[in-house]
């Protein structure tokens, strides 16, 4: 049987601001229906399908009829009425009525209304044959609202049938149907051996609750929760009353918790998360909060509450850290308001504003900031973290070049040559040393100073390499000219191997040496190695 | 026939009509004439006219009937309507489908007022598909609204919504407004903050899963074959995040039904691609190749599914590949046999068995932990060195702490320090004073000394007077001058101007002057002038040159001052005796 589609040619015929005669049938208005039009259409809909039955029940639906119905239903933007008109429209629809609506859904234009009408012909579907209704989505309609909703009607009238056919699935359309078949009232063995079958975790479709049944004192529901022995059950269900506290009354909540005298480890956490909850909802309202309290006992919560504001009233939020005195909670605010301006991805802007962090936190992001600019313009990177100040500029350098070679080893390699003071050009190539392959470093790091210079970069090219290949490393150290800087060398494989436990090749490593005060560097180190760890 | 249908297709109008102008709260469905006229799957209860209620709904089993019925019945219901009948669900028989009518019921209530229908979901022990249908209503009212809100879930419940938004048929300039609309919660600043650390780019979650639902359009079509499918999935272009989600989920189905093939054509890829790692991981971690990566996945898939033809196929490979594909093996089987798993380290050549044997370690101490430890006895030193952790982590997890620092105590002297500071480490976070009490009960002094360093971070974080304390009375004695400096240290980084002045109000003498001096790099960056205070402080001319280089420094390059910086110069060794530049002033 064909769906409830009318066949009654009557055109300009009002019958409802839903639903309207047409030559191709009674199908939805492109106008926005009102409020209760709908149904009253239905009922017209249904009319007209009984005089359709009574008098032409077997006519064949065109694909045009079709998808002019589809696109009026799709018009109406109430999901609940589109829905329930739908549901009636299909209600007595056989598997070839429903195929052929499904076909012409295809040629829709995309919106979010196309998938629901989807799902609800598939629901259809289900009903009727559901093994059909999932091949038929496979191959045509294969999202994840479809596949979901026929499992999950398939899985209310026969679970294990539905499992199975679930198991047999690709890994994601598998998960499609995980989600809808876990989220049925399963019992807990149920919900396991299901997850099982089709690999994936029983709590796949699990969501947080987030307040308790009833409103609970602090001085109960802390100690309550303390007492929970079972660290996961304990932090759900601090996330779940602190969430519910934040909503109730943030500032009597965490003037509670400030007073607490319980677990220490856990006020942390109970605080954190009724900032973040009150953050969440007024920013504005937690910061001034914050700013009237004793810097010293709020400190950490400074981040979150800067976080929150920054991101509506960036210029607000930076105007109020100034308000803060000197320390911890200045630092973490400095930083939630200068995270913002680099999330807004104007790299000049942020720039400027790392210039004005205090000099701990320009020490404790330099590194970062230097990355996120080399992954846009590595030559920038570098040239920024050249102009800054040193110690800074020193500790970035090697790691902003170190992140350029995971992704240019050629530009890597340019750059840290192009380094003028030469300490800073041997400090940078030791960091790209590690990922080299040891002849080709050995090669490069000869070039970047005098013999003098490099030294110490040729002594870890060989320790490096002789934690990798011993004997490779050996043959190589033996050939290169004797001297100074070969004797360095050794004794840094000295020390490789004895952070590797092998005290025999360490010994050979030490006979290799000729210079006196090296030699006497590495044998004593392996005495102290001996002192320490030999009975 | 004819006649019949008519009759029954007449009575439908008739029910449809009584739903749409009966009274509201009960109306009268009977699906059984219109159900009738079509083959149903499930036979339906009749509901008798005029008095159906949500409990005889519930009834139906078929989701079709169901929803059609209870579409019908709160067609035009208010929300206290809606809210009377969710209380109700809770009071219906427990069936698989029972919180499916609440589904139904939400969708209506998400139309009357959506912020309402999410306050009343979250109260109690909601269910994902819930929130997906408020959200799914919601995001095709007002997706921007229902974005914004979603993203001030918690975790689950966002992802959820997430979901339920990303999956809604816009364009995708829209769907990508829509993640940054999830995303923008402060809730999301510990990723930030990863994110500005690392300072790797890094996707959000809802980018992520945005990703996923793109990949999931291009996964490989009913018919075709995988090496179809792994060809469309490599040459697509566009995001390469998306095309990483389709070779892998690809390669991982093919995994399935052929693992050879799917190694063979993960192998033959030309490519250079780094694997981008979800959301959630990759830290510091240098960016990985992505074909290994898609090798480690399907040898980990083939060795689940068939343990023995997985190994028998490494043992064939060259060393590098055995090397490579082996501890994937082994870990997979550890899995589900652990004694199969260190039986099969005797099929592999020598030069691999031991660090085959140090990775097996990671699984096997979390599927047999007895076996783990017999197993770790066996390996070199090296090895035991380079895995003690995966014990560690799993006796402090799984065993009692005593146990934990036992089995640290009786590991090879030369790794045996380090052990038992990691164990002592882990214990702390889950109870400091237990942890604190065991390494008040080792008797070796030298252990005590070197664990004792490892909690003191822990220590000032929770309470930095009580660390000084504990510092100040350590025993040995010989310990407590470096504790005490590295409490210092540690506080000064958290918070200088508290460290700084409890340090100016201790006794004199040479631990309070290496304190000083540690700590100087960190109270000069937050106040100059303390920081000179602390310096005049200090006694010995060792530890005022360490203390001055600091001073110099910032007086010369940071905060130029000359005469300050001339002051600090005098003493400076002569190596670091330069004179400040000549612009600064």
């Amino acid at each position: 049987m064909t769906p409830n589609r009318p066949c009654v040619d009557v055109q300009d015929t009002p019958v409802g601001d839903g639903l309207v005669p047409s030559r191709a049938g009674l199908v939805p208005s492109r106008k926005q229906p009102k409020p209760g039009a709908v149904v009253t259409g239905v009922f017209v809909l249904a009319l007209a399908s009984t005089m359709c039955i009574v008098a032409r029940p077997s006519t064949a639906a065109s694909e045009t009829v079709f998808e002019n119905a589809l696109a009026e239903f799709m018009a109406i933007p109430n999901r609940f009425e589109r829905n329930a008109a739908l549901y009636r429209f299909v209600a007595d629809t056989d598997r070839r009525g429903v195929e052929a609506l499904l076909a012409a859904l295809v040629g829709e234009s995309g919106t979010p209304q196309r998938d629901d009408v989807a799902r609800v012909l598939y629901i259809r579907f289900a009903s009727l044959e559901p093994g059909a209704a999932v091949a038929h989505a496979l191959r045509n309609h294969a999202k994840s609202q479809v596949l979901e909703a026929v499992f999950r009607a398939w899985a209310h009238v026969d679970l294990e049938a539905a499992v199975a056919r679930a198991s047999n699935l690709s890994t994601v359309m598998k998960q499609d149907a995980a989600r809808a078949i876990l989220d049925l009232d399963l019992t807990v063995s149920q919900r396991t051996s299901i997850a099982e079958r089709l690999v994936v975790r029983p709590n796949l479709v699990e969501v947080e609750r987030v307040a308790p049944p009833s409103a609970e004192p602090y001085d109960q529901a802390l100690p309550r929760i303390t007492a929970i022995e079972d660290a996961r059950a304990r932090y759900r269900e601090i996330v779940s009353v602190s969430a519910a506290w934040a909503a109730e009354d943030p500032a009597g909540a965490l003037a509670a918790l400030l007073d607490w005298d319980g677990n220490k480890d856990l006020k942390g956490l109970w605080l954190g998360q009724v900032m973040d909850g009150w953050a969440e909802t007024d920013a504005r309202g937690a910061v001034d909060w914050l700013l009237a309290q004793d810097h010293l006992k709020v400190a950490s919560l400074a981040g979150s509450a800067f976080a929150a504001l920054a991101m509506s009233d960036l210029a607000g939020a930076e105007s109020l850290v100034a308000a803060l005195p000197e320390g911890q909670a200045r630092l973490q605010a400095q930083l939630s308001v200068f995270v913002a301006i680099l999330d807004q991805g104007e790299l000049d802007l942020a720039l400027a504003a790392f210039d004005e962090l205090d000099l701990q936190n320009r020490q404790r992001y330099a590194a970062g900031v230097a990355r996120r600019l080399a992954s846009e313009d590595p030559e920038w990177a570098v040239a920024w973290t050249m102009e800054l100040d040193d110690p800074i500029r020193r500790s970035t350098l090697g790691f902003v070049l170190a992140g350029i070679q995971e992704s240019d080893p050629v530009v890597a390699k340019r750059l840290a040559e192009g380094i003028d003071d030469t300490s800073l050009r041997i400090e940078a190539a030791r960091a790209l040393v590690q990922d080299t392959e040891p002849s080709d470093a050995l090669r490069w790091v000869t070039t970047l100073g005098s013999e003098g210079e490099t030294a110490p970069l040729v002594a870890r090219v060989f320790a490096i390499w002789s934690s990798r290949d011993l004997p490779a490393a050996m043959d190589a150290v033996m050939e290169y000219p004797s001297g100074i800087v070969r004797d360095q060398a050794l004794v840094a494989m000295v020390s490789n191997r004895l952070r590797l436990f092998d005290t025999a090749s360490a010994e050979r490593l030490l006979d290799a040496i000729d210079s006196p005060t090296e030699r006497s560097k590495a044998a004593a180190e392996l005495r102290a190695y001996r002192a320490n760890t030999e009975p | 026939m004819r006649w019949s249908i008519a009759v029954v297709a007449v009575g439908l109008v008739l029910v449809v009509a009584l739903v749409v102008v009966g009274p509201r709260g009960l109306r009268p469905i009977n699906e059984d004439p219109a159900e009738t006229a079509v083959p149903v799957a499930v036979p339906l209860p009749v509901l008798e006219s005029g008095i159906a209620t949500l409990a005889d709904i519930a009834s139906i089993e078929d989701d079709f009937s169901r929803n059609a019925s209870l579409y019908a019945l709160i067609g035009d219901a208010t929300r206290m309507h809606i809210e009377e009948w969710l209380a109700e669900v809770d009071t219906l028989p427990a069936r698989r489908h029972r919180s499916d009518i609440a589904r139904v019921l939400y969708i209506r209530f998400a139309v009357l007022d959506p912020e309402a229908a999410l306050q009343h979901a979250l109260r109690g022990a909601t269910k994902a598909s819930w929130l997906a249908a408020i959200f799914r209503t919601w995001g095709q009212i007002d997706p921007d609204a229902a974005a914004a809100r979603g993203g001030t879930l918690l975790p689950f419940a966002k992802a959820v919504a997430s979901r339920a938004l990303l999956e809604l048929d816009l364009p995708r300039a829209e769907l990508l407004a829509l993640t940054t609309r999830l995303d923008e919660s402060p809730s999301d600043d510990v990723q930030r903050h990863v994110q500005l650390v690392t300072g790797k780019p890094r996707r959000t979650p809802s980018e992520g899963l945005l990703a996923e639902i793109e990949a999931r359009t291009h996964a490989r079509r009913e018919g075709e074959s995988y090496a179809d499918a792994w060809k469309r999935a490599i040459s697509l272009e566009g995001d390469a995040l998306v095309r990483q989600i389709l070779v892998e989920q690809t390669v991982v189905d093919w995994a399935l039904a052929d693992p050879v093939a799917a190694m063979a054509a993960v192998g033959a890829w030309d490519t250079d691609e780094v694997y981008v790692p979800n959301v959630a991981g990759g830290g510091f971690a240098p960016n990985q190749p992505i074909r290994p990566m898609l090798q480690a996945r399907i040898m980990w898939i083939w060795a689940r599914g068939d343990a023995q033809a997985a190994m028998s196929w490494t043992l064939r490979q060259e060393p590098a590949d055995m090397q490579m594909h082996a501890p994937m093996v082994l870990a997979a089987l550890a899995e589900q046999s652990p004694a199969e798993a260190v039986a099969r380290l005797a099929d592999l050549p020598d030069a691999l068995r031991e660090q085959a044997g140090g990775s097996l370690l990671w699984t096997l101490a979390r599927t047999d932990l007895d076996r783990a430890m017999r197993l770790f006895e066996s390996l070199s030193v090296e090895q035991q060195s380079n895995n003690a952790m995966a014990l560690s982590q799993e006796l402090v997890s799984h065993r009692s702490p005593r146990e934990a620092v036992d089995w640290a105590l009786s590991l090879d002297r030369r790794i045996r320090p380090r052990e038992v500071a990691a164990v002592l480490q882990r214990l702390y976070f889950r109870d400091h004073a237990e942890a604190l009490r065991l390494l008040d009960s080792i008797e070796d002094p030298a252990i005590r000394a070197a664990a004792a360093p490892g909690l003191v971070p822990g220590q000032v974080q929770r309470d930095a007077q009580e660390a000084l304390a504990w510092a100040r009375n350590f025993r040995p004695e010989t310990e407590r001058g470096n504790l005490v400096v590295q409490v210092f240290h540690t506080w000064a980084r958290l918070d200088p101007g508290v460290a700084c002045r409890t340090l100016l109000e201790t006794r004199g003498g040479p631990t309070r002057d290496r304190a000083a001096a540690t700590m100087m790099a960190n109270v000069v960056a937050h106040d100059s002038r303390l920081a000179e205070r602390l310096f005049d402080s200090i006694e010995t001319a060792e530890q005022q040159a360490v203390a001055a280089q600091t001073l110099y420094r910032h007086f010369t390059d940071i905060g130029p001052r000359a005469r300050k910086a001339e002051r600090y110069r005098k003493y400076l060794p002569p190596e670091d005796d330069d004179p400040p530049d000549e612009e600064a002033s």
